[in-house]
């Protein structure tokens, strides 16, 4: 199997999700005989040949990733989606509706999907209950179990000692679209003042992101219930931090998102040599024999000098990290995997008909001429601001008599024959050279009616009020003059959504 | 100030002398220069000290021909009993790792916690030490400590020496949610007075921790003292002793958790009755532990049981916090259980709650029955209800109860809500009655006096997206499509003709509309046209922009009136067919509204934000004449995804029953234009009707939403006080707690 990963950005690669979920399992499934690549979306997209026959969709959440699915799979390629991050299950919440759109559009397609824990998985099934799932769970680096043990060691002498408790956070603090981070931190940290009770100062440190240093969250920090003191996170510091604490207090609200996020931070405390305190939603609930859940017992056990991650259950701890979390075992399991997963047969895609990229609301401008290199058509709705050289965009007349679809000669040659003879050139009425237009009235289109452009300053209630008419509009348009063409909308912002072009998408997508 | 340095200034010895200098990183010099003489430092061991710099605190030295001046007080600056970290660190300490606030030293021996009954046995000066301790015996129903309890009359905290006596505690808040800062100041009698603090968990109310370090006490001047707490919620006890170890007097902080920055800041807030806010807090304090002990209310009714509504929950709000639990459980005798019915779908983290609550329910006895308080997942049920023994015992099921709002990160008071009253039917607002009463009729409900929840809301409006929609237009597709209205008058307000083409479209794919329209924009010719160009020529028509609403009506058959400003935007289409189901649903309503967003711009962008939510009675004023004022308030934080009852609905976006507004008597006199809407309100409040305004649905606005706020705007004559009390019994009312 030639199995490819693709990835929104060439500087993708240098992220740390890539490093640990792709380059710890690359080795392993070379070893097995099978080819394991990462290429960026845009080299993808503009690829002559393909260069594998397994594609795997990585956080690309825009309309290249449809064209590209549609496109490998009619070459007879299995394509499937890794999915992160839980932005599809919360229906009620208009922050992420073209996300849901993307999702409901991309797994209308795809063969398979890859998870990395079961409680995604669960999520998933859920909403596609018929897609193929694999739970692969990111791999865990390595670990020095000699000088852990002495760490472990010290580190609980040292607490016993001064009666000062060393607790870690590390983390991002901060998430446009959710209370997490910091604000778990704040709100759970009132359950470190028990062990003022058993005669124990708690010290906190935090390790974060230097954006979710707000006045908000600064304030939050202030009155936190113990001492603390911040810092900015790096990786390095992240290791000196684990390795200091006597444990790391990893607090997880219920919230869908933080549901099904995966167990790196508590296996990369644990290997690191700290105790897990974990409140709220039970996350780690796999690494429960390692994992605390209330600090009293914690402290149990510290006076004890039984703590659960001590030289004496490192063994077991490896083992259990193992189990979870082996390169070699997930390297195997994924191919196992895709090599059992039927392959869609070839056909024809997209024929003769033209492939039309509608562009929405906040279109840009890498897309678009990704698009265009491809051989689509990438046009302008009315709700579009971009000034970029689109194939097809609309000029409307302020009385609604007419609108004018104005033309690139690539795409007057896409139209159909009727309408191809209709073409003319007009002269923009502000000035400028005439350009092919097609002039549309209510003889062709009834329900022709003026489409406003986006006002500058842009009001986003009358951009929503607008959206979905406008979109259905052009859809409508597109359908007439190329004769339903392959229709796809480029949106990458909420609450923009257009179900008739959807319903459109995925009614092909079946066929 | 001088620049020439003192020649007797000893760089050496003021360094040790003075450890924080080498902390600050300066030249000694340039320190004792620039700080050392305002503080009145020596600038070596054998020079005198200079006089402190400090021009607001002493008077100007006396002239240089006089004699000497005697050697000026050594400036006080109350002490930590415990060396901090920057004045005396210990040697060797690595101030690298030092966390602000820490104290790092003297830990090494674990403090061991003392008995009730040990602290009543130390020697007291009198028995009346005694009383707190008694006190705080009896609310967790443990064993008097002291055999002498002799009572102050009057009092049952015993706080009276930190109010009166020669130690005073002149305010108090929550510096962090872990610490409690007391500001104190005390007289010559209490120098050298140490002050100690003690705190219990909830599972061993008799074993007391010391909270923190103690005090002493300085000769001068105010101290403040912090109270490491080592629980968020328990009673601490505060104890002032004598330097030779007697105990001078005891006082019980029954619950800190109402001083400012606490988990009840609100509550003090919104029930504080003297100027003097820590008055104020001794004397609820009072209050409510007399209530707890059941000195007052005899055999009434006491809260049975607390239930949540986990629709939403993510387990950090701070109800679902293990602290809170434990001292619901300890202190009240209360278990929290889910409130949502059996079956209902929930998520992981609301399964996960769930589970978590059944789990501690299952460990107590069956509390079934009794009066309940329903919460939702951001709240957490005040003091006053908790304690309360005056519960009204006929209280139908669910009834809609006062509560109070703060913000979320930092516990700031900002709302008290007084909903109409009646049966609650909204799981976002708290509610009270008595289990397996059945169900509630207005008829039956009783009003609830006191305030029984502070939920805790985000500061800000949330992302603009989820401000616009807080349903996604995606599910509410699934969920239903929306209703077509029926028959509709629309009475439209009209500025500008760019906007109205647009606007019809979207209210005529709603509903068949006769169309009147009154031109309040300066083109009129343009406004016709586009109507013209819109509707047909004849297929609308004028009236004049003061035309009162109720004639309108009455020239009509629809069933429905729709008032409709172009500036409104109604970019959900959800948002009209909700307006009409809530009529549908409510027999007595006469209109409904909804929250307007208005959208304005800002340095080139446009900025969202709430505008309106419906009109609220805002005060009453005797001044001259009875009067009641009326305003529009921000209603987005105390309501920000509920259903409730106000005096009227503004008039840009307002849907009414049509017959009820042609059957309201006209006016007397003549009524402004921008009270028409308030006037239309009362008057169908009068005739037996509600108005109901929705924000879980919205429309936009654009431009600048001006609020309203205003004095008898419907003049003396309309409003009788005889009539406020009915008023108010049926509308929202809303308190901003400043």
């Amino acid at each position: 199997m030639r199995i490819v990963v693709i990835i929104p950005n060439a500087e993708w690669r240098k992220t740390a999700g890539v490093r640990i979920r792709y380059e710890r399992i690359r080795p392993r499934i070379e070893a097995l005989g099978h080819s394991f690549a990462l290429q960026p979306i845009d080299e993808a997209m503009a690829a002559p040949e393909r260069a594998g026959d397994i594609y795997l969709i990585s956080k690309c959440h825009d309309v290249r990733s449809l064209l590209l699915t549609r496109r490998l799979r009619a070459e007879g390629c299995a394509v499937g989606i890794d999915f992160f991050d839980d932005y599809y299950s919360q229906t009620q919440d208009a922050a992420f509706m073209h996300l849901r759109a993307w999702f409901r559009m991309m797994t209308a397609q795809v063969d398979f999907g890859l998870c990395s824990t079961p409680n995604m998985r669960d999520r998933l099934v859920r909403l596609v209950p018929d897609l193929p799932l694999l739970v692969m769970n990111d791999p865990a680096s390595g670990w020095e179990g000699a000088a852990l043990a002495d760490r472990l060691r010290a580190v609980a002498e040292r607490t016993r000692a001064s009666r000062v408790l060393d607790i870690g956070w590390f983390g991002i603090g901060d998430n446009p679209y959710f209370s997490l981070g910091l604000e778990d931190l704040s709100a759970f940290a009132g359950q470190l003042l028990q062990c003022r009770a058993r005669g124990y100062q708690p010290r906190l440190r935090i390790l974060t992101n230097r954006r979710a240093l707000d006045p908000r969250r600064l304030e939050m920090i202030a009155r936190l219930p113990v001492p603390c003191l911040v810092d900015e996170w790096t990786e390095e510091a992240e290791t000196a931090l684990i390795a200091d604490s006597l444990f790391c207090f990893l607090p997880v609200n219920g919230q869908e998102f933080s549901t099904v996020k995966s167990l790196n931070r508590a296996v990369s405390v644990l290997a690191g040599g700290s105790q897990v305190l974990s409140t709220g939603f039970p996350l780690y609930q796999t690494l429960a024999p390692f994992i605390y859940r209330d600090l009293g017992e914690l402290l149990d056990h510290l006076d004890a000098d039984t703590l659960r991650v001590r030289p004496q259950t490192l063994a077991d701890l490896g083992a259990l990290m193992d189990s979870l979390g082996s390169a070699e075992v997930e390297a195997k399991r994924l191919a196992d995997f895709l090599e059992t997963l039927p392959r869609p047969a070839p056909h024809d895609w997209p024929g003769e008909k033209p492939v039309i990229v509608l562009q929405g609301s906040r279109p840009q401008g890498e897309i678009h001429k990704q698009v265009q290199r491809r051989g689509y058509l990438s046009a302008a709705s009315p709700r579009t601001t971009a000034k970029l050289a689109f194939d097809l965009s609309i000029r409307s007349d302020p009385e609604g008599q007419f609108l004018d679809v104005v033309l690139r000669d690539r795409s007057v040659a896409r139209l159909s024959k009727h309408w191809r003879a209709r073409v003319s050139e007009i002269a923009p009425p502000k000035g400028g050279d005439p350009q092919p237009t097609l002039r549309l009235t209510r003889d062709d289109l009834p329900g022709l009616r003026p489409m406003r452009q986006v006002s500058a300053p842009r009001h986003e209630l009358e951009e929503q009020s607008r959206y979905r008419p406008d979109m259905a509009l052009m859809a409508e348009i597109a359908n007439l003059i190329f004769d339903t063409p392959h229709l796809f909308l480029s949106e990458s912002s909420s609450p923009y959504w257009s179900p008739e072009i959807e319903a459109q998408q995925n009614g092909a997508a079946h066929a | 100030m001088s620049t020439v340095l003192d020649a007797a200034f000893d760089p050496e010895w003021y360094v040790a002398t003075y450890p924080d200098v080498a902390l600050t990183g300066m030249d000694p010099a340039e320190h004792y220069q620039r700080f050392g003489r305002m503080l009145g430092r020596q600038p070596s061991a054998d020079a005198p000290k200079p006089r402190p710099i400090l021009p607001h605190l002493q008077p100007d030295p006396a002239p240089a021909a006089g004699p000497a001046p005697a050697a000026a007080p050594e400036l006080v600056i109350p002490r930590p009993t415990r060396p901090g970290p920057i004045i005396d660190r210990p040697a060797g300490f690595n101030a690298a790792a030092t966390v602000p606030g820490t104290v790092l030293s003297g830990l090494t021996e674990r403090a061991k916690p003392q008995s009730l009954s040990a602290l009543a046995e130390a020697p007291h000066a009198d028995a009346g030490v005694l009383v707190a301790l008694n006190t705080y015996a009896r609310l967790f129903g443990l064993p008097a400590p002291g055999r002498a309890a002799a009572r102050p009359a009057g009092s049952m905290t015993a706080f009276e020496p930190f109010q009166t006596g020669t130690l005073r505690i002149e305010s108090l808040w929550h510096e962090t949610t872990g610490a409690l800062r007391l500001r104190l100041t005390g007289g010559e009698g209490s120098a050298g007075w140490m002050l100690s603090a003690f705190q219990a968990v909830p599972e061993k109310p008799d074993q007391m921790h010391p909270a923190g370090d103690t005090l002493v006490l300085p000769a001068e001047g105010p101290a403040l003292w912090d109270i490491a707490l080592v629980h968020p919620l328990m009673p601490v006890l505060v104890q002032a002793s004598a330097p030779d170890g007697t105990v001078q007097s005891i006082a019980l902080l029954a619950f800190p958790s109402l001083a400012p920055g606490g988990l009840h800041g609100a509550e003090a807030k919104a029930l504080q009755r003297t100027a003097n806010p820590v008055d104020s807090l001794w004397a609820l304090s009072e209050m409510l532990v007399r209530e707890k002990l059941g000195k007052t209310g005899g055999n009434a009714a006491s809260l049975a049981g607390i239930r949540v509504s986990l629709q939403g929950a993510t387990g950090a709000e701070p109800l679902f916090a293990a602290p809170t639990l434990d001292w619901l459980d300890a202190l009240f005798g209360l278990s929290v259980a889910p409130l949502d019915a059996p079956g209902q779908t929930l998520t992981q983290g609301e399964a996960a709650l769930r589970d978590m609550l059944g789990e501690r329910v299952l460990s107590r006895p069956d509390d079934t029955g009794g009066v309940t308080l329903s919460l939702p997942g951001c709240g957490v049920p005040t003091l006053s209800v908790l304690v309360s023994r005056r519960l009204d015992a006929d209280l139908p099921d669910s009834s809609a109860a006062p509560y109070l709002v703060a913000e979320e990160s930092n516990l700031r008071p900002r709302w008290m809500v007084t909903p109409a009253q009646g049966p609650a039917s909204d799981p976002s607002q708290p509610s009270i009655g008595m289990a397996g009463q059945g169900m509630a009729t207005e008829t039956d409900a009783s009003a609830v006096p006191i305030p029984v929840a502070v939920l805790f809301r985000p500061r800000n409006p949330p992302h603009p997206t989820r401000l616009m929609l807080p349903t996604a237009p995606d599910a509410a597709e699934k969920s239903a499509k929306p209703a077509k209205i029926g028959s509709l008058q629309v009475i439209l307000t009209a500025h500008d003709p760019a906007r109205l083409e647009e606007l019809l479209r979207n209210v005529l794919a709603m509903a068949k509309a006769e169309v009147t329209v009154r031109l309040a924009g300066p083109d009129k010719a343009a406004l016709r046209a586009c109507l013209d160009g819109t509707l047909g020529t004849g297929g609308w028509r004028e009236t004049a922009t003061g035309t009162d609403l109720r004639s309108l009506a009455a020239d009509s058959d629809t069933e429905w009136l729709l008032t409709l400003d172009d500036r409104v935007v109604p970019y959900d289409p959800q948002t009209l067919s909700t307006l009409k189901a809530m009529l549908d649903g409510a027999p007595d309503a006469a209109s409904a509204s909804c929250l307007l967003l208005a959208e304005r711009v800002v340095k080139k962008s446009a900025v969202i934000s709430p505008a309106v939510g419906g009109l609220f009675p805002s005060r009453v004023s005797f001044s001259s004449a009875p009067a009641l004022g009326f305003n529009e308030p921000d209603t987005f934080q105390p309501l920000p995804s509920a259903d409730y009852a106000v005096v009227a609905n503004a008039l840009p976006l307002s849907l009414w029953r049509r017959a009820v507004l042609a059957d309201l008597p006209m006016p007397d006199g003549s009524v402004p234009d921008h009270a028409a809407d308030i006037q239309l309100g009362l008057d169908a409040l009068d005739a037996g009707y509600r108005h109901l305004c929705t924000s879980k649905v919205r429309a936009g606005y654009l431009g600048d939403y001006v609020r309203r706020d205003e004095i008898d705007p419907v003049g003396t004559q309309y409003l009788r006080p005889a009539l406020w009390e009915s008023i108010f019994r049926r509308v929202t009312v809303l308190r901003e707690l400043f």
